[in-house]
């Protein structure tokens, strides 16, 4: 369909939904996705002009989108307090800590073969809504890390900038987000 | 292998949590390339290592690829409809 032959209400009936999961999968807050959407739109009529049609409008939309998004998580991480809390993988300590062995994976807590496969379509849906409680538990600051890098995308030297950490700070943040949030798949997918 | 150079190549290779570590470096900065034959080497070795590798590229590629729903809430829907006919 050429641009000029829809309405910005029908951008709605056919982005909309797309829009408001892309927010809700990285603001993680039903409110502040509606508004992102909702801002989203107003900038995009505004900027209609503009737009010359060379790339999708779902491709438009989506950018305009995820610079809120980026600007929202930005915004929040500088509320939050730094975040000192141990975390569970870390309570549950997965390495030994002494011996020959120190430093590697206690037997009882190694990683382990997911009963759920997000790469088979069926299972992905399940897979996913574990996914999402898993990054929710995260501490709020970790979690806009985590979300930044691993489904905003942005390149870790953005992120630094960003937020105004060290590429070493995030790069440990990033390390154990990762490590919980695997652990935590682990154990609900194989609950 | 001979078990003796088996143990020795064991020994010479990170222990698993910088393992772990270097997979996550090497996503964020990229590792050099002896770093990388130590972690394919351990991988070799060890069970747990390349099940979690193998878990954080599956993980990586979901959320790369964003399967997401395509439906929403009727009213969020039907609220931001308004405002963009409101503002056209
Ligand atoms: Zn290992």
């Amino acid at each position: 369909m050429a641009p000029e032959l829809t309405t910005p209400e029908l951008w709605v009936d056919e982005h909309g939904a797309y829009l408001y999961n892309y927010a809700l999968a990285q603001v993680h807050d039903s409110q502040s996705a509606e508004d992102l959407v909702q801002e989203t739109f107003l900038a995009a009529l505004q900027s209609r002009q503009a737009f010359e049609g060379r790339s999708p409008i779902r491709t438009w939309l989506t950018g305009i989108l995820k610079h809120k998004i980026i600007d929202h998580l930005r915004k929040k991480y500088r509320e939050l307090p730094e975040s000192t809390v141990t975390l569970p993988y870390e309570k549950e300590g997965l390495f030994r800590t002494e011996g020959d062995m120190r430093d590697h994976w206690r037997a009882e807590v190694g990683p382990q073969d997911w009963v759920i496969n997000p790469a088979d379509e069926l299972e992905r849906k399940e897979f996913w809504k574990i996914l999402e409680g898993c990054t929710d538990r995260l501490p709020p600051r970790l979690r806009i890390v985590f979300t930044l890098r691993e489904i905003s995308e942005l390149e870790t030297e953005e992120i630094c900038k960003d937020l105004e950490v060290t590429a070493t700070n995030l790069w440990v943040m990033l390390h154990r987000a990762r490590m919980q949030v695997r652990r935590c798949l682990e154990l609900h997918l194989n609950a | 292998m001979n078990k003796a150079i088996k143990n020795f190549v064991w020994l010479m290779l990170p222990p698993c949590k910088e393992v772990t570590e270097l997979i996550s470096l090497n996503r964020d900065r990229g590792i050099s390339f002896a770093e990388r034959l130590k972690v394919r080497a351990h991988i070799l070795f060890c069970k747990f290592c390349a099940r979690y590798l193998r878990q954080m590229q599956s993980l990586e590629e979901e959320l790369h690829h964003k399967h997401l729903p395509e439906d929403a809430p009727p009213d969020v829907i039907k609220r931001i409809k308004k405002i963009v006919r409101d503002n056209s």
